[in-house]
């Protein structure tokens, strides 16, 4: 048993989330939570599921299953917890300690690292691995 | 075409979510949103979706999929924003004018009415339309939504912004001394893997009976994997209590498989039981657990267990049965609980 977080890209019609969701559910998948995330190439769905197989095989179900761009990666039990529950901490903490803003808008999108840029190492043409607000 | 918010408390087993989309589909459904949250009795699954059919043929259709408690109310296409999103932007706006509070706190939860509730908190009979919201000792917010119940994660949610209002929390200190009530003090620290030794020192000097009633068996040692489990930051943080380079208490809040709930458990050394050690150490975790967002504590325990029973009640703990005669659980929601004042 783990805990993955799945992100799959996916067109917009009646349907798309049953075939996604039945295909986690064949694998013995038990979805604990679900974002319907928009982004420039169309609509995201990032599922939490607690499932018994492993990230190879559900992202090859998906796949079948018609999700483009299927990402699979661990998660904890810790990411269960309510999303907007979880943004609302960091922007209660940030207010006493406004130097951990990097710190804490890390932890809100899960990100491996983050630091405020210096001017000469700043990317001209932002990845997707890159955000900057 | 027509914006409808569906509500639906379900078991929580693999592919019932699967269900529910599918008769969605079947009905020509285009789900824009969904979001899990935990409730007292089961998960709550609120789908925002767009259908080309009526409110109640929807709602008939999750009844036959195996859906309890089913509110379809209708919902407009400002709904669709991101909901994460949209609760940071309604933050700030308190940021900016904290006299609102109320009102903006009821914009967060879509309640029909809101406004200051003063004096002690009445005991209500339970109502789940009416969310009281503490956000002093003797002020608190009250929330009325006619058409949709209040879930536990929404009064978890609430609990988290109304914290924006109150004053700032110091940085949460890392190791802190507890006084007990008979003036003796301990050091509280978070467990790391140079306590090995200490922890097992700790389960060697406590009577069977502490064990059993930490463990449901009175195993005489704590096996080394399970040990390894607890220093698992990602399972969850458990701390120790040390007197003299002893352990003399360890706690523990292990994040469940369920979204949004948190275990809690003890051990107290004998001769420190009965001192306050464990109702401190308990408040530090239920802290803890509202920190990192969780809308609700557990415990369970041994019903012949009175002391850790009489310490939950104090907390606000509502004790419940399970399919083990000899076992109780007990739930705290995280959301309904007056703010723990800062030392």
């Amino acid at each position: 048993m783990g805990f993955l977080r799945i992100r799959t890209a996916v067109d917009e019609r009646p349907g798309r989330l049953a075939s996604l969701a039945s295909a986690l559910a064949a694998r013995g998948g038990d979805i604990v939570g679900l974002s319907v995330q928009s982004d420039t190439g169309g609509t995201v769905d990032e599922f939490l599921a607690d499932i018994p197989a492993t990230p190879e095989s559900v992202h090859a179900a998906l796949e079948a299953a018609g999700g483009r761009q299927v990402t699979v990666v661990p998660a904890t039990a810790h990411e269960l917890t309510d999303e907007p529950t979880r943004a609302l901490l960091p922007a209660v903490q940030v207010r006493g300690m406004p130097w951990t803003l990097p710190t804490l808008l890390a932890e809100l999108l899960h990100a491996d690292d983050a630091r405020w840029p210096k001017a000469s190492v700043m990317e001209l043409s932002p990845t997707k691995e890159t955000a900057e607000p | 075409m027509a914006f409808l918010r569906i509500r639906t408390t379900v078991d929580e087993r693999p592919g019932r979510l699967a269900s529910l989309t599918a008769v969605l589909a079947e009905w020509g459904g285009n789900i824009l949103g969904l979001s899990v949250q935990p409730d007292t009795d089961g998960t709550v699954d609120e789908f925002v979706a767009e259908v080309p059919v009526s409110a109640e043929a929807i709602a008939a259709a999750i009844e036959a999929a195996g859906g309890r408690r089913v509110h379809v109310v209708p919902a407009t296409a400002h709904e669709l924003t991101d909901e994460t999103t949209r609760a940071l932007l309604l933050a700030c706006r308190v940021n900016e004018q904290p006299w609102r509070l109320p009102e903006i706190l009821g914009e967060l939860l879509r309640a029909d009415t809101t406004g200051w509730q003063y004096g002690d908190q009445v005991s209500d009979l339970p109502d789940p339309h009416l969310l009281v919201v503490p956000v002093a000792p003797k002020r608190a917010i009250r929330l009325r939504r006619a058409e949709l119940p209040f879930t536990l994660t929404e009064a978890a949610r609430a609990a988290s912004f109304v914290r924006l209002a109150q004053p700032a929390a110091e940085p949460a200190a890392v190791d802190r001394a507890l006084r007990l009530d008979d003036g003796v003090e301990v050091e509280v620290r978070p467990l790391t893997a140079g306590f090995r030794e200490a922890v097992r020192d700790l389960h060697d000097r406590c009577s069977p009976e502490s064990r059993r009633f930490r463990y449901f068996t009175s195993m005489p040692a704590l096996p080394e994997r399970v040990f390894d489990r607890l220093l698992d930051k990602g399972r969850g943080q458990s701390v120790v209590a040390c007197r003299d380079g002893q352990v003399v208490g360890l706690a523990n809040l292990m994040y469940c498989p369920d979204p949004g709930a948190a275990e809690m458990a003890f051990l107290i050394e004998d001769s420190w039981q009965g001192r306050g050690l464990g109702g401190q150490l308990a408040r530090m975790l239920v802290t803890a657990a509202r920190d990192a967002g969780f809308a609700e504590v557990r415990a369970t325990l041994l019903s012949d267990n009175a002391r850790m029973r009489r310490l939950l009640i104090s907390l606000g703990a509502t004790l419940g049965y399970t399919d083990d005669p000899g076992v109780i659980e007990a739930r705290m929601p995280i959301g309904r609980m007056i703010p723990v004042p800062q030392p």
